[in-house]
């Protein structure tokens, strides 16, 4: 067992690998592999400008839900926690429609609404936190987002009232994918990510501490309230990042955290690395359906990615309560 | 040397503690007792650092907490809370691949499954061998016995008598006025906040403290085997008899 656990996260790199050759290899258009590497052939441009971008970007978004899902579990003590809870899905959500509304003509301001959005609803997750608790306890997190949650929710609802038209292609923002999606709008985003990522791995044993609980944390001489600050604000940030082009992708960030415990036997840097890929691979697997399975029709990856991860929580949490 | 001076801890306009005063010794086990809401879990946090703000002062050695650095509290104290968290990881990752600490609880078979899934006794066990796997100078235990059977007790108690032949401070609260006389060298009684008493169990006994604050009296009871022991007993209650 603590042998299988030690190859989880080699055995989930490796599967990435092979996820990613796969998601290369298929799709609507079936590609010549000679061609592939023919410079100006359509084989290589549908592969440059369609494909590797979205592979790119369906990997990386899925490593930034899933490492800000382990950051947040963390932060806030409990297991149901995604970045939904602080305000990322219902701010940005907001700020895309109102974007819609407002500059109608400027589509490539809604990443940028979207990033914004999330992170001015989790910038006042936090500020409501503070002042109803002095310590930001992990309850207080909670409590907040659900008041922002609710208000931008509200917000949304007023403006799809005023403006039906826009909620085809809000729906769309909304599910989460990856159609569309171009190189240009992705550079930022996905380096922000790496970056972050890569910050987070290196705080895996702060996820530690703070995963004992407040007393236990403090009994290490680590300031709790400020570790849980700082661990949700970069949550936040890189599923903001994510958000921006991939869209309201919720549940990658609450079931692989499971997923990666379940696999590694915990410990916050494992957890997080497993996360990160476990993440990965299930977007990568959730948009190959999605581009696939009606082929040359699209549906929404987010509708797949319940299909592949309700299971998965499922079974996990059965076998939680019969080692309970 | 711990020493804890005119010790105030507000939180919420509330006062959880209230000018404490008293010294702790190294290679010493000290119990701290009190009803319920007296203090005692509050004291205890206080001395873990839990607080960032306190009034008056908390010395090791004559350095203050507040002052010290990250490092330098991680390895001036060591707790094991009331209330447990739901911990998912394993044992044997928490404590990077195993320690000796393991086989003297006899956690080893279990070191391998998550802590959340484990009985109330085995967590209990799992955080104690966390803690003692810490090197500290002040040993904390909050209601560490409350949910043990009586061998995972002697398991904790045994752990309080090596930290304390290791020359460490160990303090601990106990609900047992009995446990905790026998266990101790000192005791540490709570009341609202304030430290009623601090002292060796005989002048406890006797300073009719025992009566005020819990309803209970120190009796001499000739147990089977004709051997002189003294209980605390309720004042209004039955004789127990013969023990």
């Amino acid at each position: 067992m603590a042998e299988g656990r030690k190859l989880a996260i080699p055995i989930l790199g490796l599967v990435l690998v092979l996820t990613v050759l796969l998601c290369l290899a298929v799709g609507s258009t079936a590609l010549d592999p000679v061609l592939v590497f023919s410079p100006g052939s359509v084989d290589n441009i549908i592969f440059l400008s369609v494909r590797l971008p979205r592979v790119v970007a369906a990997a990386t978004a899925g490593m930034a839900f899933a490492i800000a899902g382990v950051l947040l579990q963390a932060a806030s003590g409990n297991s149901l926690a995604s970045p939904n809870i602080i305000g990322v899905n219902s701010g940005a959500g907001f700020a895309v429609l109102l974007c819609m509304c407002l500059l109608p003509r400027h589509f490539l301001l809604l990443p940028v609404a979207a990033f914004a959005g999330a992170l001015l609803a989790t910038g006042a997750v936090f500020l409501i936190s503070s002042l109803t608790s002095r310590l930001s306890s992990a309850s207080s997190l909670i409590l907040s987002g659900v008041a922002v949650n609710a208000f931008f929710n509200a917000l949304t609802s007023t403006l799809s009232s005023l403006r039906p038209d826009l909620m085809g292609s809000y729906s769309a923002f909304s599910i989460g994918g990856f159609a569309g999606i171009q190189t240009r709008t992705l550079v930022e985003p996905v380096i922000l990510i790496l970056a972050s990522g890569a910050l987070a791995l290196s705080c895996g044993p702060l996820v530690d501490v703070i995963s004992l609980g407040d007393e236990l944390a403090s009994s290490l001489g680590y300031r709790p309230s400020r570790l849980r600050v700082g661990m949700s604000a970069l949550a936040a940030f890189l599923a903001a990042c994510a958000v921006s082009y991939a869209g309201l992708l919720g549940f990658v960030g609450l079931v692989t955290p499971h997923l990666a415990r379940f696999l590694t036997g915990g410990g916050g840097r494992r957890t997080l690395a497993a996360s990160a890929l476990a993440g990965a691979i299930l977007v990568l697997l959730s948009d190959l359906l999605a581009r696939t399975l009606v082929s040359p029709g699209e549906l929404p990856a987010g509708v797949f990615m319940a299909a592949i991860g309700v299971p998965f929580l499922i079974i996990l949490l059965t076998r939680r309560s019969g080692h309970a | 040397m711990l020493e804890v001076d005119r010790l105030c801890v507000d939180v919420g306009g509330r006062r959880l503690l209230d000018e404490v005063s008293f010294r702790l010794e190294e290679g010493r086990i000290y119990a701290l007792i009190g009803a319920n809401g007296s203090g005692k879990t509050s004291l205890i946090r206080a001395l873990t650092s839990y607080y960032p703000r306190y009034g008056g002062s908390i010395r090791f050695d004559g350095k203050e907490l507040r002052d010290c650095r990250r490092k330098e509290r991680e390895s001036l104290h060591a707790l094991l809370p009331q209330v447990l968290p739901q911990l998912d990881s394993t044992l044997d990752t928490m404590l990077s691949g195993g320690s000796p600490i393991l086989g003297q609880l006899g956690l080893e078979k279990l070191a391998l499954r998550r802590i959340s899934s484990l009985s109330g006794g085995e967590r209990e066990l799992s955080f104690l061998a966390m803690m003692l796997s810490r090197e500290a100078r002040l040993y904390c235990l909050d209601e560490a016995e409350a949910n043990l059977d009586a061998r995972c007790r002697r398991l904790v108690e045994n752990a309080m008598r090596s930290l304390m032949a290791e020359g460490k401070m160990v303090l601990a609260s106990f609900h047992d006025l009995d446990r905790a006389m026998r266990l101790s060298d000192g005791l540490l009684v709570m009341d609202a906040g304030r430290l009623v008493f601090a002292g060796d169990g005989a002048s406890f006994a006797s300073s009719g403290l025992a009566e005020r604050l819990f309803g209970l009296s120190r009796r001499r009871f000739t147990s089977a085997e004709g051997e002189l022991v003294e209980l605390f007993v309720e004042v209004a209650g039955e004789d127990p008899g013969e023990v």
